[in-house]
């Protein structure tokens, strides 16, 4: 008796049941084999695939007919070491390794390990005021990079690619005026224990005016491109449901948790070496955001 | 040929131009009352919520504006329920582990911080173990989303944490040697090979001897 082993669907028996192997090939008689066996319960390996390039993402996948029961993740190797790195360098030099933890908020990531060391070595309250409120625009104007990267890409997952076009304008022209502050457009160790690597050059301040009027009309255009998408609406409005129980147990914060109705924006006043001038603007913006839900 | 590398380093392999860590020995005691801020409160809600205090409570540390509470294992869960109830600390932002080579007895720390969303406070717990009996029990029943942050701490430390619903490694290869994160781990411990060169671990590779 000679078997014909197709070699883009071929099935074999083992322990656990009968495992299915598919390459890209023949579906139909994979459907027609997977329909003679009685059971229900299969277990389908999805990936490795790269929803980000780094570290793919393996999913095992156990299906009742169409329901998704209970899933693996093999979330791949992320690792990059940077804490056992640190252990053989000096504060400074530590920046620009955590700079890169989340390329796309390397301030961020600056302006946290710098908070913790200077609070290490006990010398938060030298850092010079100027200096704290130029990490904090610096963060704003990364938090806007940020986000358009997010809104923009998830768009481009959801099927529209207009919205990532228009995003990355935005995002450009952030990193723009990262380029002229910090000489770098990613990934720019800019911020340091004690302060920040240098002053605002001349004409920072004015770039940066310019660029938020510029941006403000953008968002607009930004914002109708994806609500007035039905498509965008559909497959983002009331999906993934996770209530304020849930958000707390899985230890989830930021806009998910802010969507389940926690009020406000939840800052740490008294951590970031905020101004005082940047309290009283955060206390009108949430007293903006309570007018709003209100 | 000199003997000295490309950046001058001797010794060390270190070319950072710093000439290497000193470290001041953590402090042992426990602070005296009063804590200041809002740590009062919360050492006293946690007395008259929870009767075995003195017994599970360690210590209790208040060092640059922040509280710590040093927990027994045997009572971390305890201690965690009462504080995500009573206390109203819902959230658990993960579990790091510290690796104190130099504190026998108690070379393994697992720190948990928490955060109260209700009252705006954050605390941080401590749990020290030997590194011969790195044993923690699990508090995922308390904070589902320290799930994977125990597979992290497991895999980076080698801290075993009873009672997960599925504790394996999740960063590293299944069946990596060692737990990488551990003061005693080299940097760069192995050597990548690329198309049949390899390359040196970092530590070596940098003095270009």
């Amino acid at each position: 008796m000679t078997t014909f082993i197709d070699p883009y669907s071929s099935s074999r028996e083992t322990t656990e049941g009968t495992v299915f192997s598919v390459t890209g090939g023949d579906w139909n008689e994979l459907v027609t084999e997977i329909g003679a066996t009685k059971e229900e319960r299969i277990v389908v390996n999805m990936g490795p695939q790269h929803p980000s390039t780094h570290g793919v993402l393996r999913l095992v996948l156990e299906l009742e007919g169409e329901t998704v029961t209970e899933v693996r993740c093999g979330i791949g190797y992320l690792h990059t070491g940077i804490e056992k790195n640190i252990e053989y360098r000096s504060w400074t030099q530590g920046v620009t390794f955590v700079t890169r933890m989340d390329y796309l908020s390397p301030l961020f990531n600056e302006t946290a390990y710098c908070l913790a060391t200077e609070k290490l070595l006990g010398i938060t309250n030298d850092v010079p005021e100027r200096a704290s409120a130029i990490r904090v625009l610096m963060m704003e104007l990364n938090r806007i990079s940020s986000h358009m990267v997010a809104l923009g890409t998830g768009a481009l997952e959801l099927g529209a690619i207009t919205p990532m076009f228009f995003a990355f304008r935005e995002r450009e022209r952030v990193l723009d005026i990262f380029e002229m502050i910090s000489g770098l457009r990613m990934n720019m160790a800019y911020i340091r224990p004690g302060g920040v690597q240098q002053d605002l050059p001349a004409g920072a301040t004015q770039k940066i005016r310019e660029t938020v009027k510029e941006m403000r009309k953008a968002f607009k255009d930004n914002a109708t491109l994806l609500i007035g998408n039905s498509i965008w609406m559909k497959r983002t409005e009331g999906i993934g449901y996770l209530d304020l129980a849930g958000c707390t147990t899985l230890g989830i914060t930021g806009p998910v948790l802010r969507s389940t109705g926690l009020l406000g924006i939840f800052v740490r006043l008294n951590h970031i070496a905020v101004t005082k001038i940047m309290i009283l603007m955060l206390l009108q913006q949430i007293h903006a955001m309570c007018t709003v839900d209100s | 040929m000199s003997d000295h590398g490309m950046f001058g380093a001797a010794g060390t392999g270190d070319t950072s131009g710093y000439g290497g860590l000193v470290r001041t020995p953590a402090a042992t005691g426990s602070s005296e009352r009063p804590y200041g801020s809002y740590f009062d409160d919360v050492a006293d809600d946690l007395e008259r919520a929870y009767p075995g205090f003195s017994d599970a409570i360690e210590r209790v540390v208040v060092d640059r504006g922040e509280l710590t509470l040093h927990v027994k294992r045997e009572k971390l869960v305890e201690v965690s329920k009462i504080l995500r109830d009573s206390l109203k600390f819902e959230m658990c932002m993960g579990v790091s582990g510290v690796h104190y080579p130099e504190q026998s007895g108690r070379e393994l720390h697992a720190v948990y911080p928490l955060l109260s969303i209700t009252n705006n406070r954050r605390i941080r717990l401590e749990v020290s173990v030997p590194d011969n009996d790195a044993h923690i029990p699990s508090v995922v029943e308390v904070w589902a989303g320290n799930n994977w942050h125990e597979r992290e701490t497991f895999d980076m430390f080698g801290i075993i944490f009873d009672g997960h619903p599925g504790l394996t490694r999740i960063l590293m290869p299944d069946d990596w040697q060692g737990h990488p994160q551990r003061k005693d781990y080299a940097l760069g411990g192995i050597s990548v090979e690329y198309k049949g060169a390899t390359i040196p671990a970092p530590d070596e590779r940098r003095s270009y001897r």
